[in-house]
């Protein structure tokens, strides 16, 4: 039997290389990669701690999480081809349309 | 050991810019901690969606990309130290919130077997019904959003 709290570190290792990736990284695919990994984390705690209390909210919650995480790939990647195809560029520096 | 290189290969996976499996060894390998945990159903879900579709997605879009190495400016270089601080800052605070709260987490007791997957059909269906209904309107509103956006522009 695993304790809870590894869990629960390696939930937080997690998700901070998930900041880490966000904040470097300049690719924005990867920044996307990112998001899902943090995503991924915040799951991970879920699951451990609905397991520790013996309870199944958090279960559930992962569910919708996951239906969260599955439709904003869907919509995210569409608006990345979208930016790729009318700027040739995946990095976000280079689309700056907002800045002043 | 699986997931350990696959966090790893996620590391690398903007620095070289050629392998981008990373992230989909580490779905398969939080599927199989979710095992370790007891929750099949979870388990189940996460390598059908994350696996069969998400990870599709990805490498669908990185193929029709031709994602190379990615490049630095001097703004990027700079925005490298407060980020930094930021990371420190919050990998700190979680640390602290984990060492303050280890004793509560570590003395709750462990209930038997609950029956997993059953229990969570009980409360989808029952206690968060309505919450399931709006989700199917979300992945409407997402399918119709990802529809339109990819579709070629009239000129």
């Amino acid at each position: 039997m695993v304790p809870t709290n590894y869990y629960v570190i390696l939930s937080a290792i997690l998700f901070g290389l998930g900041v880490f990736a966000f904040i470097f990284k300049r690719n924005i695919i990867t920044i996307f990669m990112s998001i899902e990994l943090m995503l991924n984390a915040v799951n991970l705690a879920f699951v451990a701690f609905s397991q520790a209390l013996g309870k199944l909210d958090g279960q559930v919650f992962v569910l919708f999480v996951i239906v969260v995480a599955a439709s904003e790939a869907a919509v995210g990647l569409g608006i990345i081809i979208l930016i790729a195809r009318n700027r040739q560029t995946l990095n976000v520096e280079r689309v700056d349309l907002l800045k002043l | 050991m699986r997931n350990d290189s696959g966090t790893r290969r996620f590391l690398c996976a903007g620095g070289t810019g050629r392998d981008w499996r990373g992230q989909l060894d580490f779905a398969e390998a939080s599927a199989g901690l979710y095992l370790l945990l007891g929750a099949e159903f979870v388990a189940a879900v996460q390598i059908i969606v994350y696996g069969g579709a998400i990870m599709v997605l990805f490498v669908f879009v990185i193929m029709l990309l031709n994602a190379g190495v990615e490049e630095h400016t001097s703004i990027s270089k700079m925005a490298g130290a407060p980020g930094l601080l930021l990371v420190v800052a919050l990998a700190g605070f979680v640390a602290a919130t984990i060492a303050k709260s280890t004793e509560s987490v570590q003395a709750a007791p462990q209930t038997g077997e609950i029956a997993s997957t059953l229990g969570i059909s009980n409360m989808i269906f029952k206690d968060f019904v309505y919450p399931f209904e709006l989700t199917s309107f979300l992945i409407l509103v997402a399918v119709l959003g990802a529809t339109v956006l990819a579709q070629r522009e009239k000129s």
